[in-house]
Formats: structure tokens, C-alpha cells, sequence
């Protein structure tokens, strides 16, 4: 028995090589054993949360994902965690509601990101169940094939000395190059990054409808918050003039957020004792379109995102 | 828990060791715990069931194994003709449940949508109803005597090697085999770890890949040109039987660990002469229990007992019960159409081949090579067009709320001859492939080089099993290996074997085996 266990152990050499590398290079900090990480990825967040729970959090998509957290301190007067991530639907900003709630009985406040966009009940993306499963097994992690491809890449990109990360959401674009489709030639009145966006989400837009059991089952959490003394505030971020021209209105979103949807929400605040701030409809910024947007969701982080981050922060106060 | 999982990895020496370690008396209750506990952890895993759904598979394996015992015992106890009824009830009552849980979810929608609440699937319910089945009528034949022992007989029924997709075992081989003390032996341990490595091989470095491309092109029927829909058919070919090779393996080596034999269910089919030869060398606990259990009692039954037909005959045509005994095992895999098709195509090969031979004579037995080669690629290329039919009713690449049907294996049959251009499948390919690897292009190359690494070595081993070994035991490929390339071979399967779970992340994103789902 000794002898097959020694063999088998000489055979698995090289898979606990690979495991060495991996912990080296594994941009997710999953398993805290680098100092800092700069991944923006959902396991990355939820695992950094696990191991200091921060009483204050963010919660959203992708347009909640890329705040300068030091920034948002400054004008808050407070410490803030963000467990955003790309992507994030309804679904799953509730479930991470829950389930901060859950893992943390002494928190005190939470931004929750909502948009027209995460409303829409064909956006449900589901991938909360997994993360949990994730999160409290070290074997899942390890052999999960997005995060070995993950630190491939960082591994990849160390190697050629690349540095990792990148310079965000940003552009400081210039004409003609960055205004021209590659394709046809045509030039765009504001950058191309901008002006195709709309094209891209229109698909998923086209049967838009309210996921009204998710949007109840946010009532239901803002009445636990409440109860829990947990204030609550639901963020609408802002969008670029491109996509409420050319996919809300068009679609008759606009006419069904601002005439049916954003009434219902103001009511279920005061009822549901949450504070509202919505920067999507009702009180847009007046940003430069083509300067401080980067595409038609995400203000440029150079350029926009901290103007909006003092704003919304500065409410926050 | 499914054998390619990493749970298994560590319940299978946890079981092995408290089994091997116990005393002679308790080892069928350490075996019969080990295999309950297997089964709990493979219970019906959605939201939807509470408690008493998810015990209830449970609870009807142990009282299907505690029937068929009293029912042997009181069989064995019984003289003619109360011995053939009683044999009777308990195949009609085993037949019925095995229909019940298979059909019973296919008929909710039809008749009944939201009135009745559907079934959760116990796992291996076929296969341990057809083991039921062969234990009572062993008995009755007098082929075995009853199990005195509830324990033995229920650790036989519920065994964790056997219970997910077989291979189908026959009480009068593993029952004698549970009654025997078992102790730890390096040399079984040793070729139970090669058979377990290949096994796992064959799942995840073969199997799952080609499966991962198949579902894609199957996905989007009409958006995929003819080469595609050929390779993605071969991929799925493939993908079945090295998917459910591989788990036979796994189920062997688990067995083996233990002490246990059981028989082996694949014996390189692929390099099978004519139809006859595939069937003995595909799923053969399958079709040998189709052959002792349906078939012979077909052939021998008394026909002219039979109203409007008993006047006429006598005994049923051999042919006639092949034709049956495919369409039973066609209606088996699935209560959807496409299965039904894939039954009566392999009964028409089947029927067929024996028609020809009937009017052309027997075939030579040494026949020139490229005769047998040739041969062999009809085979394949029949078997292969069935397929088509399969991976429809298992509903391979099926988009969420569809349903795929007969309308799409032959629209998948007509694509053949469309768009027939290299560039046009290679840049599908790349397509099908990018979407699982988060876009990113040198991983889908590495995707490519291992696949077709780990097929051709696939390809490679059932090659020397069949022309090399005699289709003895694929371990014995291994075994016969000087040391150093021995070493070699395992360091790579245990690679390939690592970079194949990466790729189906561990085995806890969920998926199972081909068969275990009938």
C-alpha cells in the first residue's frame, strides 16, 4: 500500500507544480496570499469581502464596478467596499444582497445599482449559486477553467512584460481614426466605441419587459435592510444621450421607465424605506457625450467616472 | 458525485479502505452504507424537490432490493406452475415501476400539464430494474439459488460501481463474490488504478472535449455548413462511446478495488466487421441481457397460444424477435421519437444483415484485409447516421425552451451537402470552440492540439486492444509496456486526465454521463 501511495504521489509531481504556479499568478487573490490585487471579477470581490467584511457596499454592474474607492471616501466621509462586477443582473444583485447581509450582521449601508437595463426580464444571467459553491471550495476554484485561464493570461502577460490591468475604460481619442467604422468607412459623430454601442445592446432590448418578481424580491430585502437598520440606497447611473435615442425611446422604454416604472419605484421607497437617486432618467448630468463616456453605459474613468463618483458620493454623505 | 468528479476521487478510497479493513461479516453492510451514501449525494438536486422527493428514489431502491428478495425467496420455495407466476408478478411489477419513473414525466405535459406534479428520475433505474429482473428469473429457471441474505442482495442492487449506468450484472456472478471475505491486493489495486486512469482518460481528456464541439454545432443546425454537421456527428459518435467506455472503465476499476469482477462493456466496437459482431462488442451487458431475457424467451415462447396469430405459427421468426428485441432497446433509451428511429435503424441493419447473409451465404471468415476494412467502414458509417437520431433525442445542443426532435436529425442529414467549403468549416470550428474559452485565441489552438492529441492516443490504444491484445483487458495494453515508456504513458494520461477536469472545471459546474440519465 505504502509503495502504490509513494508512486502515485511521484505522479502527481507536476499537477502540484502547476498548483505552485497557479497560487503565484492567480490574479484573484483567492486565497489572500498576495498583497493587492487589481482584478475586477466577481470572485475576486466576494472572496476579499469574506476575509474583511466592510460595513459599507456597493452593489450593481459594471457601471457601479470601476469607482476609485479613495475618491468615493473623500466625498462620502466614509469606507466603502465594491462587490460589483460585470454583467450582473437583477437576480444576481439580490442574491449578493442577500447574501452580504447574510454574511455580515453589522452592516450599515449598501448601494444597489439598478438601470432600465438590469431591469429587463430577459437579462437573467444567474451565476450567484455557483460563485457560492466557488467561494467555499478551494478545489472549485482551482480547477475552474475560467480562472486557470485567468492566470494563464496574468502568467502570459508577466512573461512578456506586459503590465496587467491596462489603463481601464478610457480614450483619449482621436480624429478621424477613432471616429471611422473600420469597415465601411463611414465616420461617426462621436468616437466609435460610442456610437456602435447601442447597436450591440438593442438585441437584448427588443421584448424589454419589467422583472417584476425580482423587482418584488428587492422590496422584500429593502424591508429586511430596514428592519436591520441597514440603509439602502438604489442607484440609477446615468446613460449616454446615444442609447436613450436610439434604443430606449425607440423601444418605448423611456415612455414605460419615466410614465409606469420610476413612479412605482419613488412609491416602494417610501413604503419600502429605501432612498432612490436616479441619475438614468430624472436627473441626467450634463456630461460631454463624446469626452466622457467611454461607450454608452460606462463613463470614461479618466474623464467622467470621478466627476459622477464626487456627485453620487456627496449624496451619500 | 459522478466518477470523474473530485469527490469521488476521495470517496472511492474511503470506501475501499473501511471495505477492505472491515470483517468478513460486515463488509456487504460497509458496501451497502458506502453505495447509499453514493446515491444520496446523486439525489435529485432541484429546488423544486423538498425532502420527501429527494428520499424517495432512495427508498425505492432499497424496497425494490427487499421485494425481490422476499419474492427469490419465495420463488425458489414454490414448484411449477406457481413458480413461472410468481416470476411473472415480479418481472410485470418491475417492468411497471421502470416504466412508471421513464415515461411517466413524457406523458405529464401531454395529458396532464400543471395538474400533476412530475417525477424526479432515480438514478440508474434501468439498470438496476434489469438486474432485478435477471435475479428473479435465474431463480426461477433454477440458474441460481435465492439470496438468503436481504443485505447481500440489496448491497448487489445498490452498488455504487454499477448503479449509474451499469454495466448490467447478473446476481449469479456478484452475489457469489459478496459472500467472499476481501482484503487489500497491490497487484489488483495496481491494474484497478490503470483501468481507473484510462477510464477517466477516455471521460474527460476525450469524450467531454469533443461533446464541448458538438453541442455547439448542434446548437445552431441551419447557421453551420455541411462539414461542421459531419465532424460535429463523428464528434458525437465519438463522444458516446469513449463517454460511456470510460465510465464502464471507471465502474470496473471501482469494482475491482474492491475485490469485485464485473464484466466488461465495450470491446473496441468501432473495429467490429458487421453488425452482429458491433452489438457483441457495444454496451454488452446490454445486449446480452436483451438476448438472454427478451430475445431467447422470444424465440422459445409457444405462439400458437396467441389469439388470431396461434393458429398460423407455432414460434415467433428469429428475425421478427430481432426486429423486437432493437425496438424494445430503442423505446428503452428514450420515449422520444428520435430514440424509436435509432431502435428500428438497428433493427434494420440487424434484420438486414441477416437477410443478406440468408440470400449471399456467410461471409468468409478470413476474408481479404481490405474486405474487412471495408466492411468495417460501412459499419461505422450506418452506425454513424443513426447516431444522428441518438444525440437528437438526448437532445444534444437542444437551445433552452426548445425541443429537439426527428425534424432535426434530418435537417442535420439534409445540411450535409451544404456549403462544403475548408475555410468555411475551419472558421466554424474556431467559432464553436472560442465561445468556451472567454474568447481568448491561444487557448482554442491549445484546445485543438490536445484534442487531437488525446483522440488519436485513444484511437491508438483501441487499435493495439484489438489487433495487438486480442481485445483482452485495455489495462493489459499498459501492463505490457517496458517500465520507462509505462511511466511515460501514465505521466501523460495523468496530464491529459488533470487539463481534461480544468476543462469540465472539476466536475462541479454539474454534467454526468451519457447513460446516466436513462
Amino acid at each position: 500500500m505504502r509503495n502504490i501511495l509513494k508512486k502515485l504521489a511521484l505522479l502527481l509531481v507536476p499537477v502540484a507544480a502547476y498548483f505552485a504556479v497557479f497560487l503565484a499568478f492567480e490574479p484573484n487573490n483567492y486565497f489572500g496570499l498576495h498583497k493587492v490585487t487589481d482584478s475586477e471579477s466577481s470572485i475576486s470581490r466576494l472572496k476579499a469581502f469574506q476575509r474583511e467584511k466592510g460595513s459599507r457596499v456597493i452593489i450593481g454592474d459594471s457601471r457601479l464596478a470601476h469607482f476609485d474607492l479613495d475618491l468615493a471616501g473623500q466625498a462620502s466621509g466614509k469606507t466603502w467596499q465594491t462587490l460589483a462586477f460585470g454583467g450582473a443582473s437583477l437576480k444576481e444583485n439580490n442574491d449578493l444582497l442577500a447574501w452580504v447581509l447574510k454574511e455580515n450582521p453589522d452592516l450599515q449601508e449598501a448601494v444597489y445599482g439598478l438601470s432600465f437595463y438590469t431591469l429587463n426580464k430577459s437579462y437573467n444571467a444567474d451565476r450567484m449559486a455557483t460563485l457560492e459553491k466557488t467561494l467555499a471550495n478551494p478545489f472549485a476554484y482551482l480547477f475552474n477553467l475560467e480562472y486557470n485561464v485567468n492566470m494563464l493570461t496574468a502568467l502570459s502577460e508577466r512573461l512578456q512584460g506586459v503590465q496587467s490591468g491596462g489603463a481601464g475604460e478610457t480614450g483619449d481619442w482621436q480624429y478621424p481614426a477613432d471616429y471611422t467604422d473600420p469597415d465601411t468607412g463611414a465616420v461617426y459623430p462621436v468616437h466609435r466605441t460610442l456610437a456602435v454601442y447601442p447597436q450591440a445592446i438593442l438585441p437584448r432590448c427588443r421584448d424589454w419587459a419589467v422583472n417584476t418578481a425580482q423587482l418584488e424580491r428587492l422590496y422584500a430585502l429593502a424591508d429586511e435592510c430596514a428592519a436591520r437598520g441597514v440603509k439602502l440606497t438604489v442607484v440609477l447611473p446615468p446613460m449616454a444621450d446615444t442609447v436613450l435615442t436610439q434604443v430606449c425611446e425607440p423601444l418605448g422604454i423611456a415612455g414605460e421607465m419615466t410614465g409606469t416604472v420610476l413612479p412605482a419605484l419613488r412609491e416602494a421607497a417610501d413604503a419600502h424605506g429605501f432612498a432612490l437617486l436616479d441619475y438614468e432618467w430624472t436627473d441626467r448630468p450634463a456630461y460631454d457625450e463624446d469626452t466622457q463616456f467611454y461607450d454608452g453605459f460606462h463613463l470614461d474613468t479618466r474623464y467622467g467616472l470621478p466627476q459622477w463618483t464626487e456627485t453620487l458620493f456627496a449624496a451619500l454623505r | 458525485m459522478s466518477f470523474h468528479n473530485l469527490s469521488y476521487v476521495a470517496f472511492l478510497p474511503l470506501a475501499a479502505v473501511c471495505y477492505l479493513k472491515a470483517p468478513k461479516k460486515v463488509q456487504p453492510g460497509v458496501l451497502l452504507a458506502a453505495s447509499l451514501w453514493f446515491y444520496w449525494c446523486n439525489r435529485p438536486a432541484a429546488a423544486s424537490w423538498g425532502l420527501g422527493w429527494q428520499l424517495l428514489p432512495m427508498g425505492l431502491l432499497v424496497a425494490v432490493s427487499l421485494f425481490c428478495w422476499a419474492l427469490g425467496r419465495a420463488i425458489q420455495a414454490a414448484g411449477q406452475p406457481r413458480r413461472g407466476r410468481l416470476v411473472a408478478v415480479g418481472v410485470c411489477c418491475l417492468l411497471a415501476l421502470l416504466a412508471v419513473f421513464k415515461y411517466f414525466n413524457f406523458f405529464v405535459p401531454v395529458f396532464a400539464p400543471g395538474v400533476l406534479h412530475k417525477l424526479p428520475f432515480p438514478l440508474g433505474v434501468s439498470f438496476y430494474t434489469f438486474a432485478a429482473i435477471s435475479y428473479l428469473v435465474d431463480v426461477g429457471r433454477g440458474d441460481m439459488p435465492a439470496e438468503e441474505s436481504p443485505l447481500n442482495l440489496t448491497a448487489f442492487l445498490c452498488f455504487f460501481g454499477t448503479i449509474t449506468a451499469g454495466p448490467i450484472c447478473r446476481a449469479r456472478t456478484l452475489l457469489p463474490q459478496l459472500r467472499q471475505e476481501h482484503r487489500f491486493d497491490a497487484a489488483r489495486t495496481v491494474t484497478a488504478l490503470q483501468l481507473f486512469a484510462l477510464g477517466l482518460f477516455r471521460k474527460v481528456a476525450v469524450a467531454d472535449p469533443l461533446y464541448t464541439y458538438t453541442s455547439q454545432v448542434f446548437g445552431d443546425i441551419p447557421g453551420h455548413g455541411g462539414l461542421s454537421l459531419l465532424a460535429a456527428t463523428l464528434a458525437y459518435t465519438f463522444y458516446l462511446y469513449f463517454d460511456f467506455a470510460g465510465y464502464s472503465e471507471m465502474a470496473r476499476a471501482s469494482a475491482l478495488l474492491l475485490g469485485l469482477d464485473i464484466p466488461e462493456n465495450f470491446k473496441t466496437p468501432f473495429f467490429a466487421t458487421n453488425f452482429s459482431g458491433f452489438w457483441n462488442r457495444w454496451h454488452i451487458s446490454l445486449s446480452s441481457w436483451l438476448q438472454d431475457y427478451l430475445f431467447t424467451p422470444l424465440v422459445w415462447a409457444d405462439a400458437s397460444k396467441l389469439p388470431l396469430i396461434g393458429q398460423k405459427i407455432s414460434r415467433f421468426s428469429p428475425l421478427f424477435c430481432v426486429f423486437c428485441v432493437f425496438f424494445v432497446s430503442g423505446f428503452w433509451h428514450g420515449s422520444t421519437l428520435p430514440f424509436v428511429v435509432w431502435g428500428l435503424l438497428q433493427a434494420l441493419y440487424r434484420v438486414g444483415e441477416e437477410l443478406l447473409h440468408k440470400h449471399l451465404g456467410k461471409p468468409k471468415k478470413k476474408a481479404p484485409a481490405r474486405v474487412l476494412w471495408a466492411k468495417r467502414l460501412g459499419v461505422f458509417v450506418l452506425w454513424n447516421l443513426s447516431m444522428v437520431f441518438f444525440a437528437m433525442g438526448s437532445a444534444v445542443g437542444q437551445p433552452a425552451g426548445g425541443q429537439y426532435g426527428v425534424g432535426e436529425a434530418f435537417a442535420i442529414l439534409r445540411g450535409y451537402g451544404r456549403g462544403l467549403s475548408l475555410s468555411r468549416f475551419a472558421a466554424e470550428s474556431w467559432a464553436a470552440v472560442r465561445v468556451g474559452f472567454y474568447a481568448d485565441d491561444r487557448m482554442v489552438l491549445a484546445w485543438f492540439a490536445f484534442v487531437a492529441f488525446c483522440f488519436a492516443a485513444a484511437l491508438r490504444l483501441d487499435w493495439l486492444r484489438a489487433f495487438s491484445f486480442k481485445n483482452k483487458g485495455e489495462e493489459l495494453v499498459l501492463k505490457a509496456q517496458k517500465p520507462r515508456v509505462r511511466w511515460a504513458l501514465y505521466y501523460l494520461l495523468t496530464l491529459c486526465c488533470f487539463a481534461g477536469l480544468v476543462m469540465q472545471n472539476g466536475g462541479f459546474g454539474g454534467g454526468s454521463f451519457a447513460y446516466g440519465g436513462f
